[in-house]
């Protein structure tokens, strides 16, 4: 053993073998941390936006559409999201095993641990508005999302089986004049009843629920506020 | 307590110092060598090669070490690597241990006992043991031979405790099965 010692000894000397400082070690650890922060806080904002599209899309609508529930789900799941929390959840579990002490806790306490904290932060901010916020942010600033994901926008453009939307641009008795997503004008009609349930403005978006009546016409029984 | 005492002593002296290293290496060669021996590495050319590396590579870590755990766990767990990255470079399988050689590597009686439920020989276990798959074999090896306990035996793996208990367990009953 004396041999080993001074062989090691003697290596260390000649090769000029030195500890690596200790900031090296405290700094990827930190990283890890700083990372697994990061990727929580996405994950957060990815429930956010989930709870958002889910409670956003008018799901009673569908029946419109000729669409049982199960297709619907299907056409409506917002998958990108639930693809960036898998993604999220990934990133999460190798950081933190990569931690000094990461190796004490399972795979599966982890994943529950991420999947609960993105729950209940995602829910905060859900309820604090930022998914709304953020969906809206990148359908404005990023052209393809919005093909990524499906909007009420996607929902509400078939008014040949009695769905239409739209930013109104004239009020007169009974009836006022619409402009849809691909800026075609629809003239709307109704009954006073009707006309008298929502607080209608011109700027205003709507949604309207009724029938085509002829080729840029449309008589409504039912108005909703698009952000209701 | 004293022990991790000493130890984190012989860490400071070695961080200042590196000839103050030859302390740590004379008092962790033979508990290592010993180890890498039980893990399968039997050639004594191969296990000082191991035992180099392993040192070098505490002393170039030397400051990642802290006193959440027992030093002995964190040289343990640089060994281990560097056990399975020593079969793995040289493509070989952990060698077995030859029956005649080194009667104290070996567990206690009272370790046997409490690893097979039943009196067996140190020929009949080492055949045994010889017979697991690795990862079978290294959580035998350093529980009942290493004496470490399921929280040692976590950190110098680096498995969580439970996994430990887990793969302990099914090591006793497939070690159960091939000596039956």
């Amino acid at each position: 053993m004396l041999d080993l010692n001074k062989k090691i000894l003697n290596t260390i000397e000649t090769n000029h073998i030195t500890p690596k400082p200790r900031w090296q070690f405290v700094l990827k650890n930190n990283t890890l941390w700083i990372l697994v922060g990061i990727a929580t806080l996405i994950g957060s904002f990815a429930f956010a936006v989930i709870l958002f599209i889910l409670t956003d899309n008018d799901w009673d609508i569908f029946r419109f559409l000729d669409k049982s529930i199960f297709e619907t789900i299907l056409i409506a799941a917002p998958y990108i999201w639930i693809a960036v929390l898998i993604l999220i959840l990934g990133i999460t579990e190798i950081s933190v095993i990569y931690t000094k002490s990461g190796y004490k806790y399972t795979k599966r306490f982890i994943a529950c641990v991420s999947i609960g904290i993105s729950i209940l932060f995602g829910t905060g901010l859900y309820i604090a508005g930022f998914g709304n916020i953020l969906h809206e942010k990148l359908i404005d600033q990023i052209p393809w999302y919005e093909n990524l994901v499906y909007t009420k926008q996607n929902e509400w453009y078939y008014p040949e089986k009695g769905l239409l939307s739209g930013t109104i641009t004239t009020l007169g008795d009974n009836t006022f004049t619409i402009q849809a997503p691909d800026k075609s004008i629809w003239v709307i009609t109704t009954d006073a009843e009707v006309f008298g349930e929502e607080d209608l403005s011109i700027g205003l978006p709507v949604k309207l629920v009724g029938e085509q009546t002829g080729q840029k016409t449309f008589e409504v029984d039912d108005i909703r506020l698009w952000n209701d | 307590m004293s022990e991790i005492i000493s130890d984190t002593i012989l860490i400071e002296n070695a961080r200042k110092d590196s000839n103050a290293y030859g302390a740590v290496i004379n008092k962790y060669a033979p508990i290592l060598g010993r180890y890498l021996y039980r893990l399968g590495c039997t050639n004594i050319q191969d296990r000082e090669d191991v035992l180099q590396e392993i040192f070098i590579k505490v002393y170039i870590n030397l400051n990642e070490y802290d006193t959440d755990l027992p030093f002995s766990s964190w040289i343990y767990r640089i060994a281990h690597n560097e056990a399975i990255s020593f079969f793995r470079k040289k493509n070989v399988r952990p060698q077995t241990i030859p029956v005649d050689e080194y009667e104290d590597l070996v567990p206690s009686t009272e370790n046997r006992y409490e690893l097979y439920d039943v009196q067996i020989s140190k020929e009949r276990l080492l055949a045994g043991l010889n017979q697991l798959d690795e990862k079978y074999r290294e959580v035998l090896v350093l529980q009942y031979f290493e004496e470490k306990n399921y929280e040692e035996i976590s950190d110098i793996l680096k498995k969580p405790p439970n996994t430990v208990a887990t793969l302990i367990r099914r090591a006793k009953e497939k070690l159960r099965v091939i000596l039956c």
